[in-house]
């Protein structure tokens, strides 16, 4: 988890952390009715994620994710590392995934329903919301206040493996925060999510979208047709991104990544 | 030594022989199946016909079916059958004659399937990634396609009146079955999507494009021809053919948007306008429904991209047909014409099972392609089909070590007396089959989509395979040599016939006489 970028950088100053918190205090000051009006479809939401370390010295690395969702179609973007990844939902329930290199401006299809990192997508929960139902079900909850778009709801698990704790906006199927301990002393990792920024502009949606439909894209299939293309041959060592939350947990609710199961970037 | 010598030697053999057989060979040798089978095969040779002339050619085309690939698709068949399997033959391993091919590109060592697959078809060599166009291309220079177009078998038949199919199970525009029938200076510019301005600009078209236009562009070519189409298209690859508007999404899509052309032209509408009588299906069900003794004419896109892997086929959403299935009604179509026809069809996706580095779903979309052959041999007349199997190019897949007789083709190796898999100098068991090359070892159970191991990070090199079930469909083998794919080779393959012209076969060849075969028998070009 700790290698969850290429270019993590050390925390210097709080002013994401502040500004994050400004804006979900404002964010639904419009919204006083007690049933949200904001469709979770349409959304972009953007995540700091800040992992510490007590293994050696005491480290903080800090980076971001943002989510974005249209319809059926989900993505993440990891603008560290240049690379977007989305899924689409089919009818049938399968979820295809995509791999877009923004850095290259080039983009792999996978099949729907196949095996991806070793597992096949099913959970569509878990792209959709960057925590999977099923964690969320192995919580307890502690407390829930406001309405409309503004309810919360407070849930946390105390477990020998350690503290997680979640807060969730259920209207928009939204993380507002979420945290994880495992360990102890010198052996305690840490990880938290923050939810820094939140929209609901279509035009801005479609936009980003639109962009990555405009990359060269190439069918996972085709990567051995043409060796002559530098991209193909070079895109496996640029990494595979695989996260989200959840993923990061059995269903123990264990943070798998801090078992020294880590995937390059 | 003299002739005379010679010629006396020779009768004094004869009848030595003749006189010594019964008594002089042990009834243990002379009655064994292995001396009678193979003197049987020696007298149907004797008994072959000399008839050089066909009504019909039908071409396979395995991508990547390497002599190796035969190898191990022959033993893994025996071997589902229950056999021990080397004893073995795929279908068209029974046909009479057999020469081997080469491959090399013009500018390639180890060639590509663009390049090979015009040879075959347009009885020349070119470079690699360019499509029925001669080596004075400039790979993705659109301004030097006119003048260096070369004109295919399938076009030549198509001008003598023949009915002409086209069958693949990858993408119909990609580059094998693109050969056929399309002119392009990259075998990547399936739709204009794909092209550089410049080319689109320049007056180039795309292959997804040539294919629909078929029959106008090649009377453009030929002043006072009159061609009727292509009877038969049937493959992958609908994304080329349809607009980049989700409107235009089939029941079958699997993208968001499955359409790429960004003309927001419909192709598969423009066929249908084109061919009041043609028949557009793009699922097993249309296909099922298609009545070949009515039907003139029929275009079939049966995936977004390639079609699935034989072992894969049953997760497609809409259903697909098999490649047995698509030439069997392929022919049923085509031979409605009393001129005869000329039917390519591809099995695509074994190249593709082995860039992945599985043999399983190589070897199992061989065996498919096998079984389609045979379909082809009961519904056509020997007498007046030439059948040609064969490859484009072959894959560095290796059958190595040494395995009992009838070791899992797929498992480890396991030797002669032995019940233990063997170990290597580095005391760790290792498979029968190999790439010199590729992604390398990754067990994903019983995924059937070789295409998945793409999603995993570069494993090549020795693993330890002590508690992995090789044998599994979703086993890729070990690759020595690190790369994002694996990759093709540079050997011969194996060409495949029979039927009337078949004898032809023989020897070490180009392949681009695999073109001047198909032009003998069927009299192509006529003084």
């Amino acid at each position: 988890m700790l290698n969850l970028l290429h270019r993590e950088f050390i925390v210097k100053n709080n002013y994401l952390l502040t500004l994050a918190l400004t804006t979900i205090s404002g964010l639904y000051s419009a919204q006083t009715f007690a049933q949200c009006e904001l469709n979770p479809d349409i959304l972009n939401a953007s995540y700091q994620l800040t992992s510490s370390s007590n293994q050696t010295a005491k480290t903080v690395h800090q980076s971001q994710i943002n989510l974005w969702r249209q319809g059926n179609t989900v993505a993440h973007q990891y603008p560290q590392t240049d690379i977007t990844e989305s899924w689409y939902l089919l009818a049938n329930q399968q979820i295809k995934p995509s791999r877009y290199f923004d850095g290259y401006q080039r983009a792999i299809e996978y099949q729907p329903g196949e095996v991806v990192h070793g597992k096949t997508e099913k959970d569509w929960s878990y792209r959709y919301q960057l925590v999977s139902n099923k964690l969320i079900e192995q919580l307890t909850l502690v407390n829930e206040s406001g309405q409309g778009c503004k309810r919360t709801q407070r849930f946390s698990k105390n477990s020998p493996n350690g503290l997680v704790t979640l807060t969730w906006l259920p209207e928009l199927k939204l993380i507002s925060q979420f945290s994880w301990q495992q360990g102890k002393g010198k052996q305690q990792v840490t990880e938290d999510w923050k939810l820094i920024e939140v929209g609901h502009n279509p035009a801005t949606i479609k936009a980003f979208f639109n962009n990555l439909s405009q990359y060269k894209t190439t069918d996972y299939a085709d990567i051995g047709d043409d060796h002559s293309d530098p991209f193909l041959t070079q895109m496996v060592t640029l990494g595979f991104v695989e996260h989200g939350a959840s993923g990061f947990y059995d269903v123990q609710g264990h943070a798998l990544e801090a078992n020294g199961h880590q995937h390059s970037h | 030594m003299n002739n005379t010598f010679k010629a006396s030697y020779a009768v004094l053999a004869l009848v030595v022989s003749s006189a010594l057989n019964a008594d002089v060979l042990p009834s243990y040798q002379t009655n064994s199946a292995w001396y009678t089978d193979a003197q049987n095969s020696i007298n149907k040779k004797l008994n072959s016909n000399n008839q050089f002339k066909a009504k019909n050619v039908i071409i396979f085309v395995g991508d990547g079916m390497g002599v190796s690939t035969l190898t191990a698709a022959r033993i893994l068949q025996g071997q589902q059958a229950g056999n021990n399997g080397e004893e073995g033959y795929l279908s068209f391993e029974t046909f009479p004659h057999t020469a081997l091919v080469k491959t090399y590109n013009v500018d390639a060592q180890t060639p590509d399937s663009a390049g090979t697959m015009t040879a075959m078809m347009s009885g020349l060599k070119t470079d690699v990634g360019v499509i029925g166009v001669d080596e004075d291309i400039v790979r993705g220079d659109c301004s030097t396609v006119a003048g260096n177009e070369v004109v295919s078998a399938l076009e030549l038949a198509e001008i003598k009146g023949l009915s002409t199919g086209i069958v693949s199970t990858a993408r119909i525009t990609h580059a094998t079955p693109a050969a056929t029938f399309a002119k392009s200076a990259d075998r990547n510019w399936e739709d204009i999507s794909d092209m550089p301005e410049d080319a689109v600009t320049g007056g180039c078209k795309d292959i997804a494009d040539q294919l629909v236009n078929f029959e106008a562009n090649l009377e453009a070519r030929f002043k006072g021809v009159d061609v009727n189409g292509i009877e038969v298209v049937m493959g992958g690859g609908r994304r080329h053919f349809l607009p980049k508007d989700a409107s235009f999404n089939s029941s079958d899509a699997v993208s968001e948007v499955e359409g790429d052309r960004t003309d927001e032209r419909d192709l598969t509408a423009e066929w249908q306008s084109q061919y009041s009588n043609g028949v557009y299906v793009m699922d097993q069900a249309g296909f099922d429904a298609i009545n070949t003794e009515s039907t003139e004419r029929v275009m079939g896109l049966f995936n977004e991209s390639h079609m699935q892997y034989e072992a894969d086929r049953q997760n497609d959403i809409a259903g697909e047909p098999s490649i047995a299935e698509m030439t069997s009604k392929a022919i049923d179509i085509l031979d409605n014409n009393d001129q005869g026809f000329f039917l390519m069809v591809e099995s695509g996706r074994i190249d593709h099972g082995h860039h992945a580095g599985s043999a399983y779903n190589a070897l199992t979309d061989t065996i498919a392609l096998s079984d389609a052959v045979k379909a082809a041999v009961e519904k056509t007349d020997p007498n007046e089909t030439l059948i040609l199997v064969t490859a484009d190019h072959g894959h560095v897949f290796t059958i190595a070590g040494y395995p009992k007789r009838g070791n899992p083709i797929l498992g480890k190796v396991v030797g002669i007396g032995s019940d233990k898999p063997a170990t290597a100098s580095d005391g760790l068991p290792y498979t029968t089959l190999g790439y010199t090359n590729g992604n390398g070892m990754h067990d994903l159970g019983s995924e059937t989509n070789a295409d998945a191991g793409y999603s995993e990070e570069i494993n090549a090199g020795r693993q330890d395979l002590t508690n992995v079930d090789t044998t599994a469909s979703g086993f890729h083998q070990e690759a020595l040599i690190p790369m994002s794919s694996e990759t093709h080779s540079g050997e011969d393959i194996a060409l495949h016939a029979q039927g009337p012209g078949a004898q032809l076969v023989q020897g070490v060849v180009e392949q681009s006489v695999v073109f001047h075969l198909i032009e003998q028998s069927l009299d192509l070009i006529q003084e």
